[in-house]
């Protein structure tokens, strides 16, 4: 498709459009109820490091050689760890960053799970994962943290981590496949794979996500010298990431629901944290993905907060128009998918409305603006309108199904309907293999994460002016 | 079966004779064609003259003019879904179901192929070469979403006004996860052509809802299988079944020459059971 290749062809390799070559869909859950625990698979690298500690200075020469972006060794090395680990790192790490702060505490705890809650949320409020209770470190381990944490020094811990946090994204995107949980504690996600509709696999699995979020909480910033200490969610490095991930799992279909819901909590007036959680709100009203959370059989302690398609819509409009509304000059994008629910939600009148206010400047956009607009129409019984309408968006993308069967459906006279048959089986006759057909309105539902290179450009850009 | 003026389905009296003429369009001779079929326990009732139909236009009783049946041959367009929930065995048998059908055309008979997942591929146009048809299954590579409303009216477009009788089978799990077009418009759409719709889905589909709306309005039937091992025998049971219908016409009379007509189709004096489309749209 035009579109897809537009975004990707210059990285043909970026974990995007590898994944949506994929075509199938993964819906995860991150959560650490209900699951068998089975023996740690023993990776090779295993029997090398000898102590607990050992693993987390193995971890922090990855992150540190680690280049963004890039499935090199440093990422398949930690790729190959299983969760267990990962949770190990992740106790150590945050122990390291507490002593940053505070060298002489005596007690060093299991971090908590940063709690997915918020102020005005519409969605859930996952329970804590786990409740503190004591690191059993030996003295010896004590000493050993206690220099890492000085040889980074203050600030430089949360470069560490969100360093890190890039690198296990770079594994969420770039590894061929999640390993296999085996443990409730650790970054782990249930995985509802689905295929067109259908439900095709439910299992655990490491989540790399889940590492870089647990990471990210972590972050500390002091936003002026002198000044308190403030949580991740006035760091722009740990917003970037989040709306990186969110693009890629929108763009790929591989949806993480923690993600959107913990971005949501943590910057929930951010007009680009908004705009593509309404996306994903949207694209979980779509048949597909309410046909395969409605047919999933899962345990019954795994719940997927996705309500029903009505409902679903509901929120994604509420999101939208926070999203335009929180940038009311730069978001037409916003717009054109809010005035879309609402049409979806029978507002025809309303969503024509809004939907001829616009004026995008993206070639694909216009396209969604005269394919809406009219749908919207022909709702309306405006019937030469709409077929104006359709008749733009064929201008756009002259080969594009959607509009040409629309404007099929609408010729009234004879003369017109054979002219408009003809048209639309000589499209139709094109094959599918060239780059003739292409119909934006297929990639509609990824749409909004077509831009995740450039999002994770942006966050290379932003750590590497930072340093590690 | 429809009214002058209305679409490609409507032919000039004489057309029917004559069934290789192309259409004839006419304004002053009307004739509305109703595919019929009549059972009896479940089985094809042959033999039946124009004498055996009553037919009721809005409730007015017209007269039958003629009752043709299998020596008009047929189109058939086969609309089959490629999306990436039929792959595998199922895409196999599939393709086998639809052999299974052309095998059993005769000469005189047309087919056509279009496949569909979100994107529709016009794989053969209506021809008699039915060797062309069936190489034409071989090229079905399944994936992506399922455009089936749009596909099913895009088949629909296939239909020929050459005085043959219109079948479209399709097959599909019945999950529309990918269509533009609004499923009640496709139907309204439906009422205007001269398409018999019948269609094969899966027991497990969720939603087949637009399939038995299409099938109901068009008079047709839907079949639903336990696996896509039965295709073969369920297509063929739909070709049998069209073979064995009756193509009933009449010249409207005290009726309307617009809108919608319904129509009741009954037998006269014997036991049976009769499946005709609801009834048609006039003069758009």
């Amino acid at each position: 498709m035009r579109v897809a290749r537009t975004v990707t062809q210059q990285h043909v390799t970026s974990p995007a459009a590898r994944w949506l070559a994929i075509g199938v869909t993964l819906v995860t859950v991150s959560m650490v109820i209900g699951w068998a625990a089975r023996p740690a698979a023993q990776s090779a690298s295993v029997a090398l490091k000898t102590s607990r500690l050992d693993w987390l200075a193995a971890w922090i020469a990855a992150v540190k050689q680690h280049e963004p972006g890039t499935f090199d060794d440093a990422a398949k090395e930690i790729s190959r760890w299983g969760d267990e680990e990962l949770n190990r790192i992740w106790i150590d790490v945050s122990s390291v960053v507490t002593l940053v702060y505070e060298p002489r505490t005596p007690v060093l705890y299991v971090p908590e799970i940063r709690p997915r809650s918020g102020s005005s949320s519409s969605m859930p409020r996952p329970r804590p994962y786990t409740t503190p209770k004591p690191v059993p470190y030996t003295a010896a381990e004590r000493l050993r943290l206690r220099n890492i944490a000085m040889s980074l020094g203050e600030g430089h811990d949360s470069r560490l981590l969100k360093h890190g946090a890039l690198l296990h994204a770079d594994i969420a995107m770039f590894a061929p496949e999640e390993k296999r949980a085996t443990t409730q504690d650790g970054p782990i996600r249930y995985q509802l794979r689905t295929d067109d509709g259908r439900p095709v696999a439910f299992y655990a699995s490491v989540s790399h996500w889940e590492m870089g979020r647990r990471l990210l909480d972590r972050v500390r910033v002091r936003e002026k010298p002198g000044g308190p200490l403030r949580g991740p969610e006035h760091d722009d490095g740990v917003r970037l990431w989040h709306l990186a991930a969110m693009s890629f799992m929108i763009w790929t279909g591989a949806l993480d629901l923690v993600q959107f819901d913990t971005a949501f909590q943590m910057f929930p007036d951010d007009p680009e944290v908004l705009f593509i959680c309404a996306a994903f709100q949207e694209a979980n009203a779509g048949a597909n993905r309410q046909a395969a959370f409605r047919s999933a059989t899962v345990p019954n302690n795994i719940k997927f907060d996705v309500r029903s398609r009505a409902e679903q819509l509901i929120r994604a409009e509420q999101l939208y128009r926070r999203a335009f509304e929180a940038a009311p000059f730069a978001f037409d994008e916003a717009r054109i998918r809010y005035a879309r629910v609402v049409g979806q939600r029978g507002r025809h009148t309303t969503a024509a409305a809004e939907l001829q206010k616009l004026r995008p400047g993206e070639p694909l956009l216009e396209y969604y603006v005269a394919l809406f607009l009219g749908g919207e129409l022909e709702a309306l019984g405006r019937d030469d309108e709409a077929g104006r309408a359709f008749q733009r968006a064929l201008d756009v993308f002259p080969t594009a199904q959607s509009p040409r069967l629309a404007l099929n459906r609408l010729a009234s006279t004879g003369a017109e309907r054979a002219n408009s048959r003809a048209a639309l089986l000589a499209v139709l006759e094109q094959p599918l293999e060239t780059d003739v057909r292409d119909d934006p309105f297929w990639i509609y539902e990824s749409a909004p994460g077509r831009k995740t290179d450039l999002l994770f450009k942006r966050l290379h850009l932003l750590l590497a002016s930072e340093g590690l | 079966m429809h009214r002058a003026a209305a679409v490609a389905g409507i032919v000039a009296v004489s057309a029917i004779h004559a069934t290789a003429r192309q259409a004839t369009f006419s304004s002053k001779v009307e004739v509305v064609r109703v595919d019929v079929l009549v059972t009896d326990g479940g089985k094809p009732v042959s033999g039946l003259q124009p004498g055996d139909f009553e037919i009721r236009d809005d409730g007015v009783l017209q007269t039958v003019d003629l009752v043709a049946s299998e020596k008009i041959p047929l189109n058939v367009i086969l609309a089959l879904d490629s999306s990436g929930s039929v792959s595998g065995e199922r895409l196999d048998d599939l393709q086998k179901a639809s052999r299974a059908l052309l095998e059993r055309l005769n000469p005189r008979d047309k087919a056509a192929l279009l496949t569909f997942s979100h994107a529709i591929s016009l794989r053969m146009k209506l021809t008699s070469d039915i060797g062309r048809v069936r190489d034409a299954l071989n090229g079905a590579a399944p994936s992506g979403g399922t455009a089936l409303v749009d596909a099913t009216y895009a088949a629909m477009q296939l239909e020929a006004a050459d005085g043959g009788r219109n079948l479209l089978i399709v097959f599909s799990d019945g999950l529309d996860t990918a269509s533009w077009l609004d499923p009640e418009r496709v139907i309204a759409s439906a009422r205007r052509s001269e398409v018999v719709v019948y269609s094969a889905t899966s027991r497990e589909a969720e939603d087949s809802r637009f399939l038995e709306d299409l099938t109901e309005t068009t008079g047709g039937g839907l079949v639903k299988i336990a696996s896509t091992k039965d295709l073969s025998a369920a297509f063929l049971r739909i070709l049998d079944e069209f073979r064995n219908r009756y193509l009933v016409s009449y010249s409207p009379a005290g009726v309307s020459t617009s809108g919608w007509h319904r129509l009741q189709v009954r037998l006269k004096g014997r036991r049976g059971t009769v499946k005709a489309r609801a009834g048609y749209q006039a003069g758009s």
